[in-house]
């Protein structure tokens, strides 16, 4: 209870920073996951629709996915430094191998027989695209949507390990000093933040699965 | 080329890249308009290939298509296909629509109204059989395979095309269903005066619902000709083991009471208790009315319900 007194009344002093990290974390995961979006559904149907780049791109992602969060974390700082932007570029390889794998899995899964009888009744190459592929392949393509925003959330939280900001900077600040309350200040947000984007996904999929 | 014909192909041949021999040889093919013509042969023979050649979803390596006496290279591909019914085996349809999109496809793609759009889709879910109240809203996976193929023949007749290709489309549907849906088709296409082109690899099914039938084998024509035709006069050894022509009991399976029955019913007397049967039935069924049955004939009679021959044991002999 008083853990939790702590945090509040923690808030409450420093309304500001807390907005500021809440801000910055929300800014971050969302940037990481819209920019993951853009690059990994491209290169998600690109792959599905050339056996060529598949093994190169699938590869290459397949074996990032083994790559802890926390490493990949690490290893953009020689290369890129410290602060947001490095924070932001690691966070969108880490949003990618779900939404790729999946977008690839959701085109690959396609019928072929489906699209067969969309071209011999006179579809052309963009309606089969809309009309036929991008539809069918939606269900899945979101849940690995869903799975990338809920890693970012929570990856966004180690960020704050090479002075990208955000939520995690008062979990490693609590961790320092032995403050709990400052610990919880940054990891409950962290997790409500995971289960609303969680939920909120959720609805999204449904939606357009009905 | 005159209009009479719906589909010719002009030494049609097919050799896919890097293929060793032509998957269709060099063919030759006229089809009449409004004929129902089936193409029967064994798997691997060719028969898709030559079906895709019709509406491009094959380009020919050699020689040419018409269509109503058009030349189809001069028609984009996308038109074409718009233009000519096309069903296939199975999963067609598309299962995140429901019925009455999925029926909508082409007239959606063709610019037509809703209103009249709305009007076909009723109209033709009629046709097929399926209430338009209880299916409309329906997705495919909630319907029988039996009924899933209903709703491609429906998507298919959309915009009225008077071309169908059906490949193979009752291939993975029971017995009695099969038997069913062939039925429909057949009256459909009466009605309509549709010209189609049928893919099986059943000949009963090849035998049952040809107007004419094309036999295949190893990508080359081996026989096109009436049912009756090759049953009587099959053109080489092949066509001859395909049909069972040596076995008579087999033969009488697919000729029907129509084509053989003496249409000189004015010179005889006829009981009324005679059996009767349709011009439609088979020979063998007719055989059978005859083994149990006091009278050395079975009356004829047609669709709607008028005399119009017999047959006895001297027709069935000579079929
Ligand atoms: N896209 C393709 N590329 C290469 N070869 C093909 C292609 N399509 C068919 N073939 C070959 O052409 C031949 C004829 O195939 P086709 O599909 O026309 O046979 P089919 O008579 O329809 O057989 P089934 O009854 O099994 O459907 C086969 O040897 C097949 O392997
Ligand atoms: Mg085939």
């Amino acid at each position: 209870m008083n853990l939790i007194s702590g945090a509040l009344l923690y808030i409450q002093k420093n309304q500001a920073e807390f907005e500021l990290a809440l801000c910055t974390h929300l800014e971050l995961s969302g940037l990481a996951l819209l920019f993951g979006l853009l690059i990994s559904i491209p290169l998600g149907i690109i792959s599905a629709k050339n056996n060529k780049l598949s093994g190169f791109i699938m590869g290459t992602v397949n074996s990032l996915r083994v790559i802890p969060s926390l490493a990949i974390l690490i290893i953009m700082m020689p290369i890129l430094g410290t602060g947001f932007t490095p924070a932001l570029i690691a966070l969108i390889i880490l949003s990618s191998p779900p939404i790729l794998i999946n977008t690839y899995l959701a085109f690959r899964g396609v019928e072929s027989q489906v699209i067969e009888s969309a071209r011999g009744m006179g579809m052309d190459k963009r309606q089969i695209f809309f009309r036929i592929e991008l539809p069918l392949a939606m269900p899945l393509m979101l849940s690995g949507v869903r799975t990338a925003a809920v890693e970012v959330i929570s990856s966004a939280t180690l960020a704050a390990f090479i002075g990208g900001g955000g939520l995690g900077t008062f979990i490693i600040n609590g961790l320092g000093l032995y403050n709990f309350s400052l610990l919880l200040v940054g990891a409950v947000p962290v997790a409500l933040l995971a289960i609303c984007s969680e939920i909120l996904f959720g609805l999204i999929e449904r939606l357009a699965t009905k | 080329m005159s209009g009479k014909y719906a589909i010719v192909l002009e030494g049609i041949s097919k050799t896919f890249e890097r293929a060793e021999k032509p998957s269709v040889y060099k063919t030759d093919l006229k089809i009449e308009e409004g004929n129902f013509v089936t193409i029967l042969g064994a798997s691997g023979c060719g028969k898709t290939t030559l079906l895709k050649m019709v509406n491009r979803l094959y380009e020919p390596s050699s020689g040419k298509v018409f269509i109503n006496g058009e030349d189809v290279s001069r028609i984009s591909p996308t038109a074409l296909r718009r233009r000519i019914g096309y069903v296939i085996q199975q999963t067609g349809l598309f299962q995140h629509m429901t019925v009455e999109q999925n029926v909508a496809t082409v007239p959606e793609i063709l610019g037509w109204g809703k209103e009249k759009i709305n009007r076909r889709i009723d109209e033709l879910l009629q046709l097929v059989g399926l209430p338009p109240a209880e299916y409309r809203k329906r997705y495919p996976r909630q319907l029988s395979g039996g009924q899933q193929q209903r709703v491609g023949l429906a998507r298919a007749l959309a915009a009225d095309p008077s071309i169908m290709l059906m490949d193979e489309p009752f291939g993975a549907i029971d017995a009695i269903n099969r038997s069913i849906l062939q039925d429909e088709i057949l009256r459909i296409q009466k009605q309509l005066n549709k010209t189609i082109l049928f893919v099986t690899h059943d000949i009963t099914e090849a035998l049952k619902l040809g107007d004419k039938v094309i036999i295949m084998n190893e990508g080359k024509v081996q026989q096109y000709d009436t049912p009756l035709h090759i049953l009587r006069h099959p053109a080489n050894d092949f066509v001859k083991s395909l049909v069972h022509s040596d076995d008579l009991f087999q033969r009488m399976a697919f000729v029907k009471a129509g084509d053989v029955m003496n249409e000189d019913i004015d010179s005889q007397k006829l009981s009324e208790e005679a059996p009767e049967s349709q011009e439609q039935t088979s020979l063998r069924d007719i055989l059978l009315l005859l083994i149990s049955s006091p009278f050395h004939y079975v009356k004829i009679k047609n669709e709607r319900n008028e005399m119009v021959g017999t047959v006895t044991i001297n027709e069935i002999r000579q079929a």
